[in-house]
């Protein structure tokens, strides 16, 4: 078998048992879109504020709450799809002996990984493509021609970065279940300071510096850019995608650094 | 013909626990090679050190010509692992399991007939999830047999099986044996070993304590006689000079004697001059089991009791 096609069927069958176990399309799909419609039609309302506008960082121009929340849930999604919801399975493959299981036959590692980060994108431009979608037929925020790149360039970076979080995360948690605690509070966390569920001006001056820092803020920002600048340079902005790649630096340093776990923590 | 496997002078510790201490043995190719012991013996680090997992601390180790310390994918598809405690996805049938892996070899079994080699072809559509602890055991071990290996480890197979699965698993492992499949088996019974095992080794505490075919441990070890004896109250200690390893059990103490006459003379002779009235003293054939069964430490071992040896 050439690598190719091994990661081809990694990738077949990973995603089969993912879609059937059911949790990585509740957390990564379904919940960010429900999240996004609820919270678009409660404050999204020209009777609830949604008209206000919402000044959205580094974009120097302001857009309506309605429109904030698509390139926000859109980060919601992603977050959840390629970290909440991925450093747990990946927990569980190896706490099942699974992982060790592959390690005796000619599997290599880049394959695995591979097929986890194929998932991971499938996943993710779902959650995405919905929410655009939704967006434009459901609350009038159309997505133009010209933010399409920045859609895709901002998918990809925030599915890598948080993937490589996600895989870097496992060597830190023994358990699967302390893995969705870890992963939850994580997530929430972010989606709370990042700029998802309200517009960050509400949040105090230094949570709203830390935030910008952390992994969710530039992407939902990155996002929300593409929907209020007219692809003059600053959809793709190098800040944003910067601090993107920080994290994915620090995540690769830390699994160089700690080496990947095959076996299981817990010897049952 | 060189052997399957050739270990020598092999060493593990984890901390300052030395778990393998100077293990070596061969493995013929072609035969199905049984390794014994209790659990603790050192059986599942020698293991896991011969597929490749674990790296060790001294000693040569050879495996289908390979130092599994430097495994390559080629070596790895040409040996077969059956682990003690895995679970594949529950949510994929018994066939997308079985395909799965056989798409990481490079000329694997086809993949039916390796499900019909462990009886599973009626279950290929189920889910893993919902087969029983037998039929998860056997797909375990079509899952090590479908990249077609030269050899395949299996890691106490019958272990958490029910009386009617574990015959079921030895005939499917006799059938194994026909494919000319070196196998190496690990397991704590005996009779398992006994039916299975063209050869054995059985370790204890990290060191090899017996090899051979059964039938040369059984004839070493009937050359021998095992001599037990109830202590009366208030002896706490045997004063007669016996060259062999005794084992308390409470009060009743059991050796094994190569030479039961001279044994037997020592220790009445001592009860006599000590006017102590050793009780239940009984003098048999040793068995294999009993060797298994003093090797287990299911009976105190020596060391514990060195105090009242002589």
């Amino acid at each position: 078998m050439s690598a190719a096609t091994i990661l081809v069927s990694q990738t077949r069958y990973n995603l089969l048992a993912t879609v059937r176990a059911g949790s990585a399309i509740a957390l990564g799909i379904v919940m960010p879109v429900v999240f996004y419609l609820g919270a678009s039609a409660l404050f999204g309302s020209e009777a609830m504020g949604g008209d206000t506008p919402v000044e959205v960082r580094n974009a120097g121009e302001t857009a309506d709450l309605r429109t904030f929340y698509v390139g926000g849930f859109m980060a919601y999604a992603v977050t959840y799809a390629a970290f909440v919801s991925l450093l747990p399975d990946i927990v569980d493959i190896r706490e099942r002996g699974l992982l060790k299981r592959f390690r005796g036959t000619p599997l290599p590692l880049s394959a695995f990984v591979g097929a986890r980060f194929a998932i991971a994108v499938l996943i993710t431009t779902i959650g995405v493509v919905l929410i655009a979608g939704l967006g434009s037929v459901a609350f009038g925020v159309s997505t133009p021609a010209s933010a399409i790149t920045g859609l895709v360039v901002f998918t990809l970076a925030g599915t890598i970065t948080f993937a490589c979080l996600a895989f870097a995360a496992t060597s830190i948690t023994r358990t699967q279940s302390s893995a969705q605690g870890l992963s939850n509070g994580v997530g929430i966390i972010l989606a709370m300071t990042s700029g998802v569920f309200f517009a960050p001006d509400i949040l105090p001056e230094a949570v709203r510096s830390i935030a910008q820092f952390l992994p969710l803020e530039p992407l939902a920002n990155g996002y929300q850019s593409q929907y209020v600048t007219d692809a003059n340079g600053i959809g793709l902005d190098a800040r944003n995608l910067g601090i993107l790649a920080a994290w994915t630096v620090a995540a690769v340093a830390l699994v160089a650094l700690r080496g990947f776990r095959w076996q299981p923590r817990q010897q049952r | 013909m060189t052997p399957a496997i050739s270990v020598s002078g092999l060493r593990k510790s984890y901390g300052d626990r030395e778990v393998v201490r100077d293990v070596s043995f061969d493995v013929a190719a072609g035969e199905c090679f049984g390794l014994l012991g209790h659990n603790g013996a050192g059986k599942t680090t020698t293991i896991e050190i011969l597929e490749g997992y674990l790296a060790r601390d001294a000693g040569s180790v050879s495996v289908l010509g390979t130092d599994p310390a430097n495994p390559s994918s080629e070596w790895r598809a040409r040996v077969g692992i059956v682990l003690q405690d895995m679970n594949v996805f529950p949510t994929l049938t018994v066939a997308e399991t079985m395909h799965m892996f056989a798409d990481l070899y490079p000329a694997p079994r086809e993949v039916d007939e390796t499900i019909g080699l462990v009886d599973l072809g009626r279950r290929s559509g189920t889910q893993v999830g919902k087969l029983s602890g037998g039929e998860k055991r056997r797909l375990d071990v079509a899952l090590g047999l479908v990249g077609d290996p030269e050899l395949l480890f299996l890691d106490e197979p019958t272990t958490g099986l029910d009386p009617a699965a574990r015959r079921e698993a030895w005939t499917m492992i006799e059938d194994l044996k026909e494919l000319g499949v070196t196998i190496v088996l690990t397991t704590h019974y005996m009779d398992e070993a006994q039916t299975l095992a063209d050869r054995l080794v059985i370790l204890d505490d990290g060191v090899v304590a017996a090899e051979g075919t059964f039938g040369e441990l059984l004839e070493r070890h009937d050359d021998a006689a095992t001599i037990s004896f109830r202590l009366p109250n208030g002896v706490d200690a045997v004063g007669a000079t016996i060259e062999a390893e005794l084992r308390l059990d409470g009060r009743l103490v059991e050796f094994s004697s190569t030479d039961p006459q001279r044994d037997l003379y020592s220790l009445l002779g001592w009860a006599d001059e000590e006017r102590i009235a050793i009780e239940e003293l009984t003098v048999r054939r040793s068995s294999l089991e009993d060797l298994f069964l003093r090797i287990r430490g299911d009976v105190t071992s020596a060391d514990t009791v060195a105090g009242v040896q002589r």
